[in-house]
């Protein structure tokens, strides 16, 4: 049964920031299925990566050779997903991907996530923003319980 | 007292976060490479702990429980539990309270890659806290990942944590591979001085005291005597004085150094003016008499690697007060 369904944009000002995004769970259950997904993963206009790429290696005193700063594209945007249960962190996905599935249970949880009893009560979604660097980043998520 | 260097491994990732290694075998590799023990730093996770606990503890390795604090500003490596910070909390405004709880609580907390080439290449990447105080942190990475010794910004990192010890700083000097998959290369490892039994609580005393020293595989040993007998190792604070200072490096065939082929050279002693003194060693030793002004001495030994001039490790410094 789905219990959550968000759909937010993320542009770059909003880079570096938690945001939370709270649902309930009504009724005790055994599994919270959790589908998420983001996109663009890698900035799309060549251009504008080169440039930010130049600009960082300057910051460390590196005037990079142009094969240094091709070497580095493309550049990726990273929100990762947490989920908050009513009694604090239950995990964090840190990885790469931008499309995943993870389950949380109190038998078993997918990696990044504690095992965790799904109690009713207050849940949350928080994607923390490490890099938005496309104009707009469109994420998803659905949540399920079992 | 007697102390015993082992080489660990102290910044690790699996697919708990965006490593590719299973706990299992990130400690089977561990294990391979000759190191007596690892930290596990996930990302913002202490999920994959108790699988790697379980996988060093059947192998006969040390296992630290971390986690690597991955925000917006920068990159700190948190070892010996799960101390019960939110990740999400960790700011510049809440680094140092953070720190300094886990330090009150026996853990440690120090700076990870501290000039890795960060935003947007690497997010958060390099040191972006502020910090102008560490004395609520254990330790800094002073080199990472690979070829440490010829990474530019580990030069940078060399250089910001001898400013930091020349301005009082205390922090154990360690190198993190930043493991996150197999492959190949020049790596090294943090040498933990270890006093008394090869177990957890006596590495994270290690780091603690700053008894370490980065290497690439070559080992040290090293101490300062005074006129009165009395013995100081690497990381210990001693008074202003004259003392004789004792060093013997050894290129060990096995254990932790992947194979790779050692020439030891010379041996530096660096002091808070940053000037280098190098000496010649002679069978890997050196020994002289010092006059030790308030500051710190380093050391720091050259040599090849595979027939490649390199700097082969860095030590904790002697804090002289």
């Amino acid at each position: 049964m789905i219990v959550y369904r968000l759909e937010t944009e993320f542009c770059p000002r909003m880079t570096s920031n938690h945001f939370r995004f709270p649902f309930a769970v009504k009724k005790p259950c055994t599994c919270l299925r959790i589908f998420y997904r983001y996109t663009p993963k890698v900035l799309q206009n060549t251009t504008e990566a080169l440039s930010l790429i130049k600009q960082c290696y300057l910051r460390y005193g590196i005037d990079a050779l142009p094969v240094q700063i091709r070497n580095e594209l493309p550049l990726h945007n990273l929100i990762t997903l947490s989920i908050d249960s009513p009694l604090g962190l239950a995990g964090t996905a840190h990885r790469h991907a931008n499309q995943a599935e993870y389950f949380i249970g109190l038998e078993e949880a997918s990696p990044g996530f504690n095992k965790t009893e799904i109690v009713s009560g207050d849940w949350a979604v928080v994607l923390s923003t490490h890099a938005v660097l496309s104009e707009k980043v469109k994420a998803e998520v659905e949540i399920y319980v079992d | 007292m007697s102390i015993e260097f082992y080489p660990f491994e102290l910044h690790t990732h699996s697919l708990h976060s965006d490593g590719s290694f299973t706990p299992e075998e990130l400690a089977r590799n561990a294990l391979e490479e000759g190191l007596a023990g690892f930290a596990l730093t996930d990302h913002n996770t202490f999920a994959g702990t108790s699988y790697a606990r379980q996988a060093a503890e059947k192998l006969g390795l040390v296992f630290l429980p971390g986690i690597e604090w991955t925000t917006f500003y920068g990159h700190i490596t948190v070892l010996g539990g799960d101390f019960g910070v939110d990740w999400r909390e960790v700011n510049p405004e809440t680094v140092c309270t953070n720190a300094a709880n886990i330090k009150e609580k026996g853990g440690c907390a120090g700076i990870a890659h501290p000039f890795r080439i960060g935003y947007p290449i690497c997010t958060g990447g390099s040191d972006g806290w502020g910090i102008d105080n560490y004395k609520d942190f254990t330790h800094y990475e002073v080199w990472s990942y690979r070829d440490p010794s010829e990474e530019h910004t580990n030069r940078l990192a060399e250089e910001r944590y001898r400013f930091l010890a020349a301005n009082g700083n205390r922090l154990a000097c360690v190198y993190g591979r930043d493991w996150h998959a197999k492959e190949d290369g020049l790596f090294a490892a943090t040498y933990l001085g270890i006093d008394g039994a090869l177990i957890t609580e006596n590495a994270l005393e290690a780091i603690r005291k700053g008894r370490s020293y980065v290497s690439t595989g070559v080992r040290l040993e090293a101490n300062l005597t005074d006129d009165k007998g009395n013995r100081f190792f690497i990381g210990d604070q001693m008074p202003v004085g004259e003392y004789t200072l004792d060093t013997k490096l050894t290129a060990p065939h096995g254990g932790f150094s992947n194979g790779n082929t050692f020439s030891i050279k010379t041996i530096s002693l660096v002091g808070a003016d940053g000037k280098a003194e190098k000496h010649e060693t002679v069978d890997g030793k050196f020994t002289c008499r010092l006059k030790l002004k308030r500051g710190f001495l380093q050391l720091t030994a050259e040599g090849d690697v595979n027939g490649n001039e390199r700097k082969l490790l860095i030590a904790t410094p002697f804090f002289i007060k």
